[in-house]
């Protein structure tokens, strides 16, 4: 019955395919046009009549002006090779493939025909490229280093990478990926230095994508995921092309999507998404003070107010004389219980974030300064909030802010709540349970297969010189074990390291 | 048999170090003084350093019967007893290792509920831990193992918070040493025993390790820095508090934690019980999870369905246990049997399977 019922289901979606599809080249133009942005016209000549196709949106105009109308209208031309010969355009297509037709079609190809009744045509292609310059990154802003970010388009995004590693070993793969979007999609790594089965991991879960659009790297992302119910982003997405190129030296994969100013790079672990770029632009000593700081921030905005709310219902005996007298008088007079004036305020914070995020730049920042000290002062006079509670979640807030990556910053403002709703539960036992939770959580995921927490676990004392420490350069000869590369060196350490001898 | 586990499922060697020795370290360390000085009072320290060597010669013993068996203790029974036997011998040990998980727990509430929170609400606390434990064992031997290395390293920190006491400290209480006769300081010797078990989970999760001959010294490892640590507080407390004093300090090392002040903290023992939660956490875990596994191996049953079932039996056990006696009974019964298995069982199947083996091969 089931069997039945599936083949059924099959065979009307096979004729409704069908239906869709042209068979023959005419019955695509007659589909084509349809829409008003669908050009046909034809030319006369004496040697006959060649028809020109192409959707006028899609195609620059200036090509075929000055690149293929004049060639066609001066020289004679008998065939569909004549014509081809003429146009001094490189890569011009001579297909009857109608799927194939198509498809060009809608990326921007022209169609030329002699005779409406053979399905024989060339494809010229003839791109319109509207996209921006490329600009300095946002984002993943940085003092030092290059100012280059990546933009919308794929070519100009893959000349990005390529020009930073000129070897021929860089390999770029590509594919088309959603059922309605047909978004290109390249995947790029380093022949000889990523890892096989990594790669083949990523061509895999990308080919297997089942989805109509594909609009944006993120979109990847969450669909190609070890473990798409994470809070945790399992790939790093990046803007920035030095950034990317460093990580494909190192043996990571990249991957590219038109249309997407954020390149994904992968396998990673937690601790890379706390490790900014310019972290490798200054000097090894400043680095590791800057990541150390990051990380007690990170501690710090997940822990400040679940310890609050924790130790001021449950273990006021953990407040030391001399602290209890500020706290009792901040607290005197508010009427709420510690936890609702916490998740309050912490709402506040959230709220004013996503309010300033969606509002135009210069209405934001007014948003922003209003909402931060307006409400703020205000809400302690009037004795809603203690002024302690408001020091903990701003400077929380702002702690959260210090990860280098987007999305990582907003996990960690995320879990936040969870830790809250454990420490009004059962105080610093909730806290404690939360983090076990958080622990496991963490343990289990998986980035393309490799454990998410290394190199802490499994403990890999060799990786950890570029963790939360980073060590000099001279100390990072060997690639991460974490990425199981094909060549583990980086450069000759020996040669590196070759010290001379006193005056000499 | 047994050793035809997956190398992705498997852990590295070192690991063995982590999960010996989590299982030796649990609630006993919060309290263990009072009790091993019963007999041999103040020189009881040198009765846990040789409870230390008798163990280190009990996890050879383990360690030749798996190396020649190449397989776990479910292998073992069946080549010493035979199938049936063998196989009566395992359910025992399963029923042991989910007590000794039930125990863990049952204890560190105690302690919780004497010292943080007296009203409890434990059926919902305990949901919450089942299901932690129930994400934490179906993820595998693997994330397993990562809780148990977090469980180690994570609350190590505590122990540099004993130099507070130590600047308070009386060494004229240690003094005179070798004050006691041999057969005081055995029976403290006896008392430590149960501070050290545990470590029997080797037998189980032998072939999960990546290279198992191997692995002795990393075991060996984790119970020399158990016995270390064990060792340095006992001496840390014995200095601290008089003889008198500990006799009536139930929780030693955690009064201890009471002194440490900070301008930010006082009262430093509340903190160090939230801690404690990720030291008894592991223990549980590996526990419930062998005893699963030799439920697995023995009976062929779904490590899933039979993790469920236990964590249903340590659920209503933790409700069932009324008051302070049965707590301690319980918890007095369970280390017994330890102590046996450890010390009288062992040995005698050390003896029996090598003669089964010998026999065999003959």
């Amino acid at each position: 019955m089931k069997k039945f019922f599936q083949k059924w289901m099959n065979s009307s979606q096979q004729t409704e395919n069908k239906k869709n599809e042209p068979e023959t080249l005419s019955d695509l133009i007659d589909m084509a046009s349809s829409s008003k942005d669908f050009v046909r016209y034809k030319i006369k000549k004496e040697t006959g009549t060649i028809y020109i196709s192409y959707i006028k949106t899609l195609i620059d105009m200036d090509t075929l002006h000055r690149d293929i109308l004049p060639y066609i209208q001066h020289e004679k031309q008998m065939n569909l090779e004549d014509l081809k010969g003429s146009i001094p355009i490189d890569n011009i297509l001579l297909s009857e493939k109608v799927p194939e037709i198509k498809e060009k079609l809608l990326s921007g190809y022209i169609i030329l025909q002699f005779d409406t009744d053979i399905d024989e045509c060339l494809l010229i292609k003839a791109l319109s490229a509207s996209n921006r310059e490329v600009a300095a990154p946002e984002i993943e802003f940085s003092v030092l280093g290059p100012k280059e970010a990546f933009v919308e388009s794929l070519d100009k995004n893959l000349h990005l990478v390529r020009k930073r590693l000129p070897t021929m070993n860089l390999t770029v793969e590509e594919m088309r990926i959603g059922t309605t979007s047909k978004t290109l999609i390249s995947v790029l790594y380093v022949k000889g230095t990523a890892n096989e089965e990594n790669i083949n991991t990523v061509i895999q879960r990308i080919r297997e994508i089942e989805f109509d659009q594909i609009m944006d790297s993120s979109f990847i992302t969450q669909l190609i995921a070890d473990n798409q119910n994470s809070p945790f982003p399992q790939l790093i997405d990046s803007e920035r092309p030095d950034r990317v190129s460093a990580a494909l030296s190192e043996g990571k994969i990249a991957i590219l999507v038109e249309g997407s100013p954020h390149a994904l790079i992968g396998p990673t672990t937690l601790i890379e998404f706390f490790s900014s770029f310019e972290d490798y632009f200054l000097n090894w000593h400043v680095a590791t003070t800057f990541r150390v700081i990051r990380m007690f921030s990170v501690m710090f905005s997940v822990f400040a107010t679940p310890i609050y709310v924790a130790v001021l219902t449950y273990h006021y005996e953990l407040i030391p004389k001399d602290l209890l007298g500020i706290l009792v008088t901040s607290r005197s007079n508010i009427p709420f219980p510690p936890i609702l004036e916490a998740v309050i305020l912490e709402l506040a914070i959230e709220l004013l974030r996503e309010a300033g995020a969606r509002l135009p730049t210069k209405v934001g920042q007014t948003i922003g300064i209003v909402g931060g000290i307006v409400i703020g002062t205000a809400s302690v006079e009037a004795g809603l909030t203690s002024n302690v509670l408001l020091i903990i979640v701003a400077l929380a807030a702002l702690a959260s802010f210090t990860t280098p990556v987007y999305k990582m910053g907003n996990t960690i403002r995320l879990i936040r709540f969870p830790f809250l709703l454990f420490a009004q539960l059962w105080g610093l036992l909730g806290i404690m349970v939360c983090f076990c939770f958080l622990l496991v959580h963490l343990l289990r995921v998986e980035s393309l297969g490799r454990p998410y927490l290394e190199p802490l676990y499994p403990p890999r004392l060799q990786d950890l010189k570029d963790t939360i420490v980073r060590l000099p350069f001279s100390a990072q000869s060997l690639r991460p074990i974490n990425l199981q590369t094909e060549n583990t060196k980086r450069f000759n350490k020996q040669k590196a390291k070759q010290k001379r001898d006193i005056d000499e | 048999m047994g050793s035809n586990i997956q190398e992705r499922f498997r852990v590295s060697n070192g690991m063995a170090f982590f999960l010996i020795h989590t299982m030796q370290i649990g609630i006993g360390l919060l309290g263990y003084e009072r009790y091993i000085a019963i007999n041999a009072e103040y020189d009881s320290w040198i009765s846990i350093i040789i409870t230390g060597v008798s163990i280190h010669l009990i996890l050879w013993m383990m360690y030749s019967m798996l190396n020649k068996e190449k397989g776990d203790l479910i292998a073992i029974h069946t080549r010493a007893y035979g199938h049936y036997i063998g196989k009566f011998f395992s359910f025992l040990f399963a029923i042991y290792f989910l007590l000794m998980g039930a125990t863990v727990l049952r204890s560190y509430l105690e302690v919780v509920q004497v010292w943080m929170y007296p009203d409890l609400q434990e059926p919902i606390f305990l949901i919450f831990f089942a299901v932690l434990l129930y994400y934490t064992i179906s993820a595998g031997f693997k994330t397993v193992t990562g809780i148990a290395f977090f469980g180690v390293i994570l609350p190590s920190f505590l122990i540099f918070f004993l130099f507070f006491p130590l600047q308070y400290s009386d060494w004229d209480y240690l003094q005179p040493v070798f004050n006691h006769s041999i057969k005081d300081i055995l029976l403290s010797s006896k008392a430590a025993t149960l501070e050290y078990i545990g470590f029997e989970v080797i037998l189980i999760l032998y072939p999960f390790l990546k290279k198992p001959e191997k692995s002795q010294k990393w075991g060996q490892f984790g119970i020399l820095f158990s016995t270390f640590l064990y060792v340095i507080v006992a001496i840390v407390t014995f200095s601290y508090f008089s003889q008198e004093q500990l006799g009536r300090t139930i929780w030693a090392t955690l009064s201890m934690f009471k002194i440490v002040e900070f301008p930010f903290v006082e009262r430093f023992e509340y903190l160090a019980i939230a801690v404690w939660a990720l030291i008894i956490f592991p223990n549980i875990c590996i526990s419930l999870w062998c005893a699963g596994r030799t439920l697995k191996r023995a009976f062929h049953i779904r490590q899933r369905g039979s993790l469920i079932v236990m964590l249903l039996i340590v659920y209503v056990l933790q409700l069932l246990i009324p008051d302070r006696e049965t707590t301690d009974l319980f918890i007095t019964t369970v280390s017994r049997v330890g102590f046996y298995l450890i010390y009288f069982y062992t040995p005698f199947l050390f003896i029996v399977f090598h003669l089964q083996s010998r026999r065999r091969s003959r």
